[in-house]
This record gives C-alpha cells, sequence and structure tokens, in this order.
C-alpha cells in the first residue's frame, strides 16, 4: 500500500500512519454500526413515535472525553517517539552522533529543486561547492543533513519512500536529515501547491555506495577543488 | 419521508452518478488520452509564431522596400537622401545587434555608401545587387518550432522564475539576497540572471560572459550555452541541469535564442572558436607556482588582490549592464581562494584567462604564453589548497 520503506525512521512514521488508521477505523466503524443498528431498530413500524431519554450529562462528557484523551495519548506516543525523533534533533547532535555526514542545502524554487552540495571538503560556502538541479544524491547508510528553504514561494519537500515530508518556507531555513538504507533511484516531488508548473517539480533521489558518492563527488566538484 | 424519496431519485442520485463519471477520467490513469495540451497553448504557439515573423518582417518590410524604391527614384534627390537615411538608420539598428563577421562587415559595405554623391549613383546598380545580398545574408539558425515550443514550456518551469518572463534577467520572484545564509554575503556575490535579450546591456547586445569563440564574433556558441545548463555556476545560483536530456537542453537552447532571435539567426556562420591546450601534468610543481605568483603580480593583483597576504579584491568595478535606472553594476572580482570558480575546470579557466570574460572589467590576455597562462593557474590552485587546510589569513575565518 505504502511505497517501499528506504529510511531508518521510516518505519515509525509507517506505525504512526497505521495507528491514527486503525483508531479512526474503530470510531468509524463504531459510529456507522450505532447508525445502522439505529436505523434498523428504530424504524417507523417498530417505533412510531419518538422518544426521548435523557441520562446523566456528565457521563455522556465522560464517555465521550475518555475515549478521546486514550486515542490521543496513543497518537501522542507514536508521534513523539516515530516524528518527533525525526524533527526534534539538533544539527550539532546529529553530527556529534555519526562522525560521518552528507551536507546539502536545498533551495525550492519555481519550479525546480536546487540542491547546493558542500563539495569535498564538507563545509558550505567555500570554495568547492556546487549546485544540482532536480537530483539529489547521497551514499547509502550516512547521515544526510538536509537544511530546507525556498527562493520564493512556499514549497514542500517529499520523499515518499523516505517517509519525509517537509515545508520549504522562505526567509526560514529549516533543518531535517535522514539516512537511506537502500540504493537505487526515487522521486522527490514538491507537495505544496507552488505554481502553475508545480505538478512538473519532480527531483530525482539516487542512493549509491560508499565509493560511487566518492567518485561522483570528486568528478562534480571540479578540478580546481584540492583533491 | 415519501416526499423526500423523489427528491432523492430525481436529483440526487443523478447528481452522484454524474460526479463519478465526472471523476473517473480523475482517478484513471489515462494521461494525454483525457487531456490534450494543445488546446491550452493555442494563444502561446501563436503568439510565438507571431514573435518569430514579426522579427522576419523587419528585413522584408521595412529595409527592402526601401531599397527597392530608389531605383525608380532618381530624379527625386530629396526623396533618395530621406530614403536613404531612414535606411541607414535601419541598417544600423540592424548591425547594432549583430555580432561582428561576414554578415556584419556586408552591413558596413552598404553603410559606407553616401547619400547623394555621385559615385553612389554611378553604382547603384551593384547597390541593388548588395540589397538582394542582404537577403542572402548568411543564415546561422532557423527555429524549430515543435522544439522551440518544447523549450518554452521547459523555460517556464526551470528558468523562468530567475531570467524573467521575458528573458530578460529580471526575475519573477526577485530575491534579496540570492543565495540564503545572510552571513555568506562577503563570500557570495549578488549575481544578475543573464539577459538573453540584450535590454539590459549598455548596448543592446546579446553578450553572455563565458564562451569559447573570440570576443564580440559571436553571442556564444550552442556548447557554450549547453556546457553552462549542465554543469551550473557555482558561486552564483545557477545550478547544474544534469538531469536533462540532450534533446531537453537542446530545446532550452533553442528558446533561448528566440529572446534574441535576429542576433542568432544572422550571426557568423562559423564564428573562430578557441581551443585551449591540455593541461601539463606539472602544475603542482614549485617552479610553475613561483612563475605563476610573478605573473599574477603583475597581471591580475590590480583587480582580484593580493590573496595571498589577505588583501580582499578591489570592488567596485563596473560591468558593461545597466540596472533600471541605466547606471551600470558593480561587481567584485573573484577571491579565487575562497569562492567557488564559475568556471572551474582547468581549460575552462584556462579560456577564461585568455579570452577574458565579456562584458565585466576581465579582459582577454590574447599575447600571454601558454605556458604563462598554466603557472598562474597552477598558482590560483596553490592558493586554493592554502585556503582549504587553513593557512591564508581571511576575515571569514
Amino acid at each position: 500500500m505504502l511505497p517501499e520503506n528506504i529510511s531508518t525512521f521510516g518505519h515509525l512514521v509507517d506505525n504512526l500512519i497505521l495507528i491514527i488508521f486503525v483508531i479512526t477505523l474503530m470510531v468509524t466503524v463504531l459510529a456507522f454500526g450505532i447508525i445502522i443498528y439505529a436505523v434498523i431498530r428504530y424504524n417507523r413500524n417498530s417505533n412510531p413515535h419518538t422518544t426521548y431519554k435523557f441520562g446523566p450529562f456528565i457521563s455522556k462528557i465522560i464517555y465521550l472525553d475518555a475515549a478521546m484523551i486514550v486515542f490521543d495519548l496513543i497518537i501522542a506516543y507514536a508521534s513523539v517517539s516515530g516524528w518527533a525523533h525525526v524533527i526534534m534533533r539538533s544539527r550539532s547532535d546529529l553530527i556529534s552522533e555519526h562522525k560521518e555526514y552528507v551536507d546539502v542545502r536545498i533551495i525550492g524554487r519555481q519550479f525546480f529543486w536546487s540542491f547546493n552540495y558542500a563539495g569535498l571538503d564538507n563545509k558550505m560556502d567555500t570554495n568547492d561547492d556546487f549546485i544540482i538541479a532536480n537530483k539529489l544524491v547521497v551514499p547509502i547508510d550516512t547521515l544526510v543533513l538536509l537544511n530546507l528553504t525556498s527562493g520564493d514561494v512556499i514549497h514542500s519537500f517529499f520523499a515518499p519512500h523516505l517517509r519525509l515530508k517537509y515545508d520549504a518556507i522562505p526567509g526560514r531555513s529549516m533543518d531535517v536529515w535522514f539516512k537511506a538504507t537502500k540504493t537505487g533511484s526515487y522521486e522527490i516531488a514538491c507537495a505544496e501547491l507552488c505554481g502553475a508548473e508545480h505538478y512538473r517539480m519532480k527531483a530525482k533521489l539516487e542512493i549509491v555506495t560508499k565509493e560511487q558518492y566518492k567518485s561522483w563527488l570528486n568528478e562534480r566538484s571540479g578540478a580546481l577543488s584540492v583533491r | 419521508m415519501s416526499k423526500l424519496f423523489p427528491l432523492g431519485i430525481t436529483i440526487i442520485i443523478p447528481l452522484g452518478v454524474i460526479f463519478l463519471i465526472l471523476s473517473f477520467p480523475l482517478t484513471s490513469n489515462t494521461g494525454p488520452k483525457s487531456f490534450d495540451p494543445k488546446v491550452f497553448q493555442t494563444d502561446e504557439i501563436e503568439l510565438l509564431t507571431a514573435k518569430i515573423s514579426e522579427v522576419d518582417s523587419l528585413l522584408t518590410d521595412s529595409i527592402l522596400p526601401i531599397l527597392a524604391d530608389l531605383k525608380g527614384s532618381k530624379e527625386g534627390a530629396d526623396k533618395l537622401e530621406q530614403n536613404m537615411m531612414k535606411m541607414k538608420a535601419e541598417l544600423a539598428n540592424f548591425k547594432h545587434i549583430l555580432p561582428k563577421g561576414q554578415n556584419n562587415n556586408k552591413i558596413d559595405e552598404l553603410l559606407a555608401l553616401v547619400p547623394g554623391d555621385q559615385a553612389w549613383l554611378d553604382e547603384i546598380q551593384d547597390f541593388i545587387l548588395l540589397q538582394s545580398s542582404l537577403n542572402n545574408l548568411k543564415i546561422r539558425w532557423e527555429p524549430d518550432i515543435q522544439r522551440v515550443q518544447k523549450g518554452q514550456r521547459m523555460y517556464k518551469q526551470l528558468c523562468m522564475t530567475c531570467h524573467g518572463k521575458n528573458g530578460d534577467g529580471v526575475p519573477v520572484t526577485p530575491e534579496k539576497s540570492v543565495t540564503v545564509p545572510a552571513d555568506a554575503e562577503s563570500s557570495v556575490l549578488q549575481v544578475r540572471p543573464r539577459d538573453f535579450t540584450g535590454i539590459t546591456h549598455k548596448d543592446k547586445k546579446v553578450v553572455f560572459k563565458f564562451i569559447s569563440t573570440e570576443r564580440e564574433y559571436s553571442p556564444a556558441l550552442e556548447d557554450d550555452l549547453r556546457n553552462t545548463i549542465k554543469s551550473g555556476l557555482p558561486g552564483s545560483p545557477m545550478p547544474g541541469f544534469t538531469s536533462l536530456s540532450q534533446e531537453e537542453i537542446d530545446a532550452l537552447v533553442d528558446y533561448i535564442k528566440t529572446f534574441a532571435y535576429l542576433t542568432w539567426k544572422y550571426g557568423n556562420v562559423n564564428p573562430k572558436v578557441y581551443v585551449s591546450p591540455k593541461p601539463p601534468h606539472d602544475l603542482e610543481a614549485k617552479v610553475r607556482i613561483d612563475k605563476g605568483r610573478q605573473a599574477y603580480l603583475t597581471l591580475c593583483m590590480a583587480c582580484h588582490g593580493d590573496i595571498e597576504n589577505g588583501k580582499d579584491p578591489e570592488k567596485d568595478k563596473t560591468v558593461d549592464w545597466v540596472d533600471s535606472s541605466g547606471k551600470p553594476i558593480p561587481i567584485m572580482p573573484r577571491n579565487f581562494a575562497f569562492e567557488p570558480l564559475k568556471k572551474g575546470k582547468f581549460q575552462e579557466l584556462f579560456n577564461s584567462i585568455r579570452l577574458g570574460i565579456q562584458g565585466t572589467p576581465m579582459p582577454s590576455n590574447p599575447s600571454l604564453s601558454d605556458e604563462d597562462t598554466w603557472d598562474i593557474i597552477s598558482y590560483i590552485l596553490h592558493l586554493r589548497k592554502m585556503a582549504n587546510e587553513g593557512k591564508l589569513p581571511h576575515k571569514k575565518n
């Protein structure tokens, strides 16, 4: 049903989706069950006159709220252990945790993705930076730090296989990260209606082995970078 | 309930059925079968064709009839002169947008003929011949409407946001700072997107910075444009569109050319291409670096600054492009050590030193020998290495 999961935190997001799905399914089945039961049981023939019953007010509140709170708690727990694990980690924490990382600045533009690579020295704004449009090449099993922003309007960086979707907002820069577990070529889309060509704002996500990435980086960084 | 029932049959159910039928093409994966882009783009195709025929008619409608009239107007010297002035103005206009070359010289010949001059009247036959040769100007490029159309679609998606709807380098969505980090102001130049029409150039010429032909003899080679689209310009917001296929890039280049239609159509047919030699293997040798340093100090330091001793490049150099108020735009020469090079491959750098960068104060250095050029490049390489190792003084570090 969902696209293949290729990121380390993907299962957490999937769990969250599943939990929300099950809860809404339960509530839907319950609500529709009561409606259908009531329609059949209290139809015109068997129950020609409407009767009203008033229980204590407080009990209704308790039933409703208890159910709501339980479900909310479940969703909140799943969110905190899942999605929050992705977004509530500071950049410096992640860097100290993983010594090896790839730094990419993503700028959403009308209508393409611009990927700024830090180059061979892995430092942004130095002399070996380079920019590529619509193609994000990253190594497998390596922390990838993304710095998201937009050059014009609101875009949304959406990599369904990574279970990663985050808004790119002009004037703000957001840090997100991922770690891919499988090589291959996947799709990146813009998930926020950003203009007439929004539907064509797609990019390629290429996950390659570490050796392939190294040689690609060498090739892209140009001859005048330090080898 | 019995009253409501017919309502349900007559209105709600048919509505639901219609909704289902309508939503079917949205959900099914038929794609182009149910959607014909041409329906939406008729106007644009017409506009494009009109644009192309309009510029073509400049030649056939305004210049050629005037020339043809001249034959029968020998008696009216005034009319002749008037016509001649008109034609000269047209020709001068036309010459202005053409890059130097065969076609340009031909127009020069025409312009050299002085109205009212007896010699000119004698040469009227030659002149008529020449005017027909105007008609036979060598054509470098003709647009293929299908390709241009494809390019236009891609331009709208990929280029329009920065290069502008009309290709004049006025962004659709202007940004205050072109690159994101506020603290990186010093390291990243404020870059203006290239103007494909020539409107913002002080002489209204279409000028590209990075070309591999001799200066001013051609707007650029198609390959130069392709190269820039493919590899981008590091240190500017221009990304490398690596994921585009060859046909897509060709279509894009074709569309870009329609912005300066006449310039590209009548440009030099065979512009002289400059091919840089292969880089030597000993670029990192100390001898070369020392020699390069000497050459740098005499040739480059005045603008690019004494980078090795922590001096920044000079500011306030002006380029040939003007802003909306008519003032030339200031730029900052590259700091080789700390900034990405827009064209950073050895041979590209060689070209930049040899041919200069058009429209900017960077001059061409045709007298520089190959060896000296490689020396300078090896010094630049050395500077970049030093910067990466943190051995160069710079206010950023």
